[in-house]
């Protein structure tokens, strides 16, 4: 719930009558008590449609879906980031246990999860593109304008996934079946890869789920940083201007997303680890 | 008839930065084409560590070989490198673990990781494998093999595991084979089986085996020779047929001793050695045994004695000074 009355904030310093705002609050429905605008909310969702806009009044729809392609993007990008740089150092991580190279990586492991995202982008920001000027620093130019925000975002859960990685990884070789492999005579890559990884990718995918839903939370500050259209902006815009039906649109969007991935990540769980069986004729056995 | 394995004098070490242990003190032994050497001692008498060591299969981080040869077909394991003794691992010396549950990988299918040392050594290609895994699945006794295949570890019973376990050891037809306590974690009847199946597939491949075990049963059902450890040493080696009707080092006869016997009188007690091995960071000089022996002299305490040969039989050893006498006494 959002204190504070839209109404007010839309007729901010005009004149009007006391009518007029009253009139104003029947036609958007918020003369209602809260509960029949909920269940009035949720039924026009049922039937695909999301209202319009108090501030634009443009349908929310409409408005979502000219910016989900951009969230969307830089959402695949970090977590492309968070993939490629966080099982790859961890890896190297626990291969290199108790060397230089893992004391350094879990040095700017720690640094990177403890500095607050956006100070991070701010930083970044002003070192890669005013100082550099290597990408942009407007939002909307082509994929060269996504590296910079993706790699914000996507770091920090590439750390994250880069401790994970490394602790799993490190209890995995130490385990039996991987002496096995190595008893086999098989190259330390294979060793590592199909008998290691394969093993300890169990816990690192269900992180990664949750961190799918933390990076729309990460999306809001990345994409106000770097003033990039997306659902953050449209969310904190919303918020300021007291944009009812447009938050509630973002939120569920939100809410749907975290349930879809985590039910996606169960579902490769089970691909991935063959003791995992989602079959009731099993269960019942 | 040259040793098919010849260790001479290994020592490995386990540093950690507060102590040194060491878990093998100059162990030597060897073994001959087609010969079984059953190694026996209690946990942490250096048994498994001194096979990983010949195998450079030492855990990265910690312990290393610190001494001593491994000659294996006239090739010294300890001076090759890793790329080269993983061409002897798994091809040239087949090994088989305690535990066949957490020795397969959980996530891949028994065919997968019996074709695997196949297609790395023998560059089969996956059909061909595929063939051969079914061949050795039926070799070990599984039935319907080749449709246990696809079938995950979780899959299989135990006893059906360390079977699978065994055709992945003998995948490449090594020339030896090191089982290290494969029947421990199976029932009595599994047991058995494992036995008599791998009794007979040394006897048909000719190759030789070395049995990991601190069950003395076991022992005079497969081995041809055996080795007694204690404290990371050789105490005493002894045909089997010796070592059961005279066994010369004081551990050896406690370890017998302590065993049930069927001939036992109703209500007899049975024998355990007292005391605790000792502390592997903590050696001194002298016999490691002394503490617990029933037999200890001044000399056990100040000196360690050294492996000799004893008896007939040339390749039996032990280390004792008082071996003579204590096998004269039980003799008469």
């Amino acid at each position: 719930m959002l204190p504070g009355d839209p109404v007010m904030h839309m007729f901010a310093g005009q004149y009007v009558t006391a009518e007029n705002m009253a009139l104003a609050r029947e036609t958007l429905g918020l003369d209602k008590p809260i509960y029949i605008r909920y269940f009035e909310w949720l039924l026009r969702i049922m039937q695909g449609d999301f209202g319009t806009s108090i501030v634009s009044k443009r349908p929310v729809a409409d408005m979502i879906l000219s910016v989900l392609p951009r969230t969307l993007e830089l959402a695949v990008a970090a977590t492309l980031v968070t993939v490629v740089f966080g099982i790859p150092a961890g890896v190297l991580a626990a291969i290199k246990k108790n060397t230089w190279v893992d004391s350094a990586l879990m040095v700017v492991v720690s640094l990177c999860v403890a500095m607050p995202l956006f100070w991070f982008g701010l930083i970044a920001l002003l070192f890669f593109s005013v100082e550099l000027r290597w990408f942009p620093v407007a939002a909307n130019a082509g994929w060269s304008s996504l590296v910079l925000p993706a790699f914000v975002l996507g770091l920090q859960s590439a750390c994250m996934i880069a401790r994970l990685t490394r602790s799993s990884m490190l209890q995995v070789l130490g385990d039996e079946y991987v002496t096995t492999a190595r008893s086999k005579g098989l190259s330390p890559w294979r060793v590592v890869t199909v008998h290691g990884l394969r093993n300890a990718f169990i816990p690192i995918l269900t992180l990664l789920g949750v961190q799918a839903s933390w990076l729309l939370g990460g999306a809001v500050i990345t994409e106000t940083v770097f003033a990039r259209p997306g659902l953050g902006t449209m969310a904190v815009d919303a918020i300021r201007q007291m944009d009812f039906p447009v938050l509630q649109a973002v939120v569920l969007i939100a809410a749907l997303t975290y349930t879809t991935v985590n039910l996606v990540i169960d579902l490769m769980n089970a691909a991935l680890d063959p003791r995992i069986v989602y079959d009731t004729e099993a269960s019942k056995a | 008839m040259s040793a098919l394995l010849d260790v001479r004098d290994l020592h490995t070490r386990f540093r950690t930065p507060s102590s040194v242990i060491n878990a093998v003190n100059g162990v030597s032994f060897s073994v001959q084409p087609g010969e079984t050497l059953a190694i026996v001692g209690e946990s942490g008498s250096g048994k498994s560590v001194s096979m990983l060591s010949i195998q450079g299969l030492l855990p990265p981080h910690g312990g290393a070989v610190e001494g001593g040869k491994a000659l294996f077909q006239g090739i010294d394991l300890l001076q090759l490198d890793k790329k080269e003794m993983r061409k002897i691992n798994g091809a040239k010396i087949g090994m088989i673990f305690q535990d066949p549950m957490s020795s397969l990988n959980p996530v891949l299918t028994i065919g997968y990781q019996i074709s695997e040392a196949l297609r790395e050594h023998e560059m089969l290609s996956r059909g061909e494998a595929r063939r051969r895994a079914i061949d050795l699945l039926r070799l070990v006794g599984i039935p319907m093999a080749e449709n246990r295949l696809n079938d995950y570890p979780h899959q299989f019973s135990g006893g059906m595991r360390q079977r699978a376990m065994i055709a992945m050891a003998l995948s490449c037809n090594p020339a030896l084979l090191i089982a290290d306590e494969p029947t421990t974690a199976l029932d009595v009847t599994i047991q058995a089986q494992i036995l008599r199946l791998v009794r007979r597939l040394r006897a048909e491949r000719g190759m030789a085996l070395i049995w990991i075990t601190h069950d003395l049963g076991v022992v005079s059902r497969i081995a041809d020779r055996v080795m007694v450890m204690y404290a990371g040493s050789v105490v005493e080696e002894a045909g089997v047929l010796d070592f059961y009707a005279t066994p010369r080092h004081p551990y050896s006869r406690g370890l017998l001793s302590s065993l049930p016997r069927l001939d036992d009188n109703v209500g007899e007690q049975l024998r355990p050695i007292s005391g605790q091995p000792p502390d592997l960071s903590k050696l001194k000089a002298g016999c490691p045994f002394a503490p617990r022996c029933p037999y200890t002299i001044e000399r056990c305490v100040r000196e360690t004695p050294s492996l000799v040969p004893t008896g007939s039989d040339p390749r039996a050893r032990v280390a004792c000074w008082r071996a003579n006498e204590i096998g004269a006494y039980h003799e008469q």
